[in-house]
């Protein structure tokens, strides 16, 4: 048996020849990965350290300060101790700051230059420039991906059962649709936001509400054609159930826009984020995002380093999702040259 | 066996008018007609298969083993639908799930039924209608010709051993050779399974080597009916003779 059907294999070897789409997924995909090791490999615990003689791994482990030798019953502050006292060697991760912490032992006022210290500078609040742009990238890409894991999911039911049901159904909904679509998106996420509280999933459910409209547009008329091909009718004539017409038959068959928008709806999630972090709507301050940083970046134009960090790395995610994008279309297009050889 | 009365369907413009005629055990009843005359709309329906909204039944029965079928639950109509009457379709192109196997679409309509795959009764059709049975069930549909996806397609409907054929134009898709082929394969397969078949077809010389006893259909109405034979030789209406002189053609 074959995993995946002919059509599907020779789609993955079209997208792996593709090299400018293979490579750019490749490199969004190994540092999504590292991205999300950030909590241990981009924070202020060592990795590894020892303390009188013993091996311990704090960026692992829960070691409260009188353990390691301080006075406090709570967890070790690692930002204040002086590691090089308290361990006989340590470890540090590569980027050894928190996001979250300021770093103010230089003199004058933050936001620093990059020095050897902090490699692309810290910004206004003296927290680490590249902590925070690889946690946000995190924060950033989760946000997308699960926005677009929702998004799908509710794409496919609600246009699936408009095509698939028809009739006074679909156009009852489709006027829904309608209605829904038009309410003003940045209102709404001020409003809830005002009243329940900024969190990471309040605002990926807000975002996953009203950014499933335009695929529910595609799966309805994919549904509605499909429907009307004979080999359904054929299913219907052995007695097959709804359910296995719906979901064995249909859905199958009608997949094709749907992988092709996936990586455009990772990109318009990564800039929904962005964009409302940027006016303040987004994730609660002290949070390490892309937005917040540009926002940063232009309230202090005489510390580039901040803008232009923020930007070039907006720049090439949202570049290299679109290769990924486009060598996912190209490789599902049936009208693509390169099947046909 | 198959008792359609006075049935009239569509909405808002009735597309058939007050159709009746009777399939009767073991024989091969034909529909004959042009395309729009309503045919193929009156085989859905004797399946209850009826396209909505424009589908609704305005009149009439239809009496499945004297049982009306218009009357019966979803789950009753899923039982009688493949197990007591199954249907060829015109276009085998595309009335094969282009997704799946043969082998996973034959077992699809065993699954529904929660009974266990009866391969060798697959792997038997497959050789009755004439297919090498080893390679049609690993290929998928677009690997196959026309002909054999309407062979793979009369197994299909075959596998459950249904008491009805409906047969929707079975070989207008298909070129002469292999229609003369499909013809005779129903006709045995007819024979062998003894059930009755209701043969749709625009095609009057055709139906003529394969039906006994026949109607004639235009716009929705039944214009002639009765044994085969006695159409061809002697019609009655003006558009059964029209059918004939057009014969020549062919």
């Amino acid at each position: 048996m074959r995993f995946f059907s002919q059509i599907t294999q020779q789609r993955i070897t079209t997208f792996v020849k593709n090299k400018k789409a293979y490579y750019a997924f490749l490199f969004l995909l190994i540092t999504y990965v590292f991205s999300l090791t950030t909590p241990w490999t981009a924070n202020h615990h060592p990795l590894v350290a020892s303390y009188n003689g013993s091996i311990v791994f704090p960026a692992f482990t829960f070691y409260t300060d009188q353990e390691l030798g301080g006075r406090y019953a709570t967890e070790v502050n690692y930002f204040n101790i002086n590691k090089n006292q308290r361990f006989d060697w340590f470890i540090d991760p590569l980027i050894p700051y928190n996001p979250l912490e300021s770093d103010l032992s230089q003199n004058g006022q933050p936001p620093f230059p990059p020095s050897a210290k902090h490699i692309l500078g810290t910004d206004a609040a003296g927290r680490d420039v590249l902590s925070r742009l690889i946690h946000g990238y995190r924060i950033c890409m989760s946000f997308a991906l699960l926005i677009t894991f929702i998004t799908t999911i509710l794409g496919i039911v609600i246009g699936g059962v408009q095509g698939y049901f028809g009739g006074k159904l679909d156009l009852f909904m489709q006027r829904i649709v309608e209605i829904w679509s038009s309410l003003p998106l940045l209102y709404v996420v001020i409003l809830i936001g005002a009243i329940y509280g900024r969190s990471f999933f309040m605002l990926v459910m807000i975002m996953s509400l009203f950014n499933w409209i335009a695929l529910s547009y595609y799966m309805r008329g994919e549904f509605l054609q499909i429907k009307s091909l004979t080999f359904v009718k054929a299913a219907k004539s052995f007695g097959l159930s709804r359910r296995h017409i719906f979901f064995k038959e249909i859905l199958p068959n009608s997949l094709t826009p749907v992988i092709t928008i996936l990586p455009f709806s990772v990109i318009a999630g990564i800039g929904s984020l962005t964009a409302l972090d940027f006016l303040g709507f987004g994730l609660q301050p002290p949070t390490p995002s892309w937005g917040e940083l540009l926002s940063q970046g232009l309230a202090h134009l005489y510390a580039p380093w901040i803008s232009i960090t923020s930007v070039v790395a907006l720049f090439i995610t949202l570049l290299l999702a679109s290769f990924v994008g486009e060598g996912v279309r190209e490789a599902f297009d049936p009208k693509s040259k390169k099947l046909v050889k | 066996m198959l008792v359609v009365k006075n049935l009239s369907i569509g909405a808002p413009m009735p597309l058939t008018h007050k159709v009746s005629f009777e399939v009767k055990e073991n024989e091969i009843y034909a529909l004959i007609g042009e395309s729009g005359s309503g045919k193929s709309i009156t085989a859905m329906a004797t399946m209850a298969m009826l396209p909505m909204p424009n589908g609704q039944i305005l009149e009439g029965e239809v009496f499945w083993k004297s049982e009306d079928i218009f009357k019966k639950s979803p789950a009753e109509l899923r039982k009688l639908r493949g197990q007591e009457i199954a249907v060829i379709f015109q276009e085998p192109g595309n009335a094969l799930d282009p997704l799946m196997t043969i082998e996973k679409q034959m077992a699809c309509v065993y699954e529904y039924r929660k009974q266990k795959v009866d391969r060798e009764r697959c792997i038997e059709l497959l050789k009755r209608v004439g297919l090498p049975e080893n390679r049609i069930l690993k290929s998928y549909p677009h690997e196959l010709s026309g002909g054999m996806k309407q062979r793979v397609m009369i197994a299909m409907a075959l596998l459950l051993k249904p008491k009805l054929l409906i047969a929707d134009e079975p070989t207008t898709a298909l070129d002469v050779t292999i229609q003369f082929q499909i013809i005779e394969l129903i006709k045995e397969l007819q024979a062998e399974m003894s059930m009755s078949v209701l043969f749709i077809s625009h095609n009057l010389s055709l139906v003529s080597q394969v039906a006994e006893r026949g109607a004639v259909m235009r716009d929705g109405l039944v214009v002639e009916e009765g044994i085969i034979k006695d159409i061809v030789l002697h019609p009655q209406h003006s558009y059964t003779k029209e059918l004939l002189s057009n014969l020549i053609e062919f």
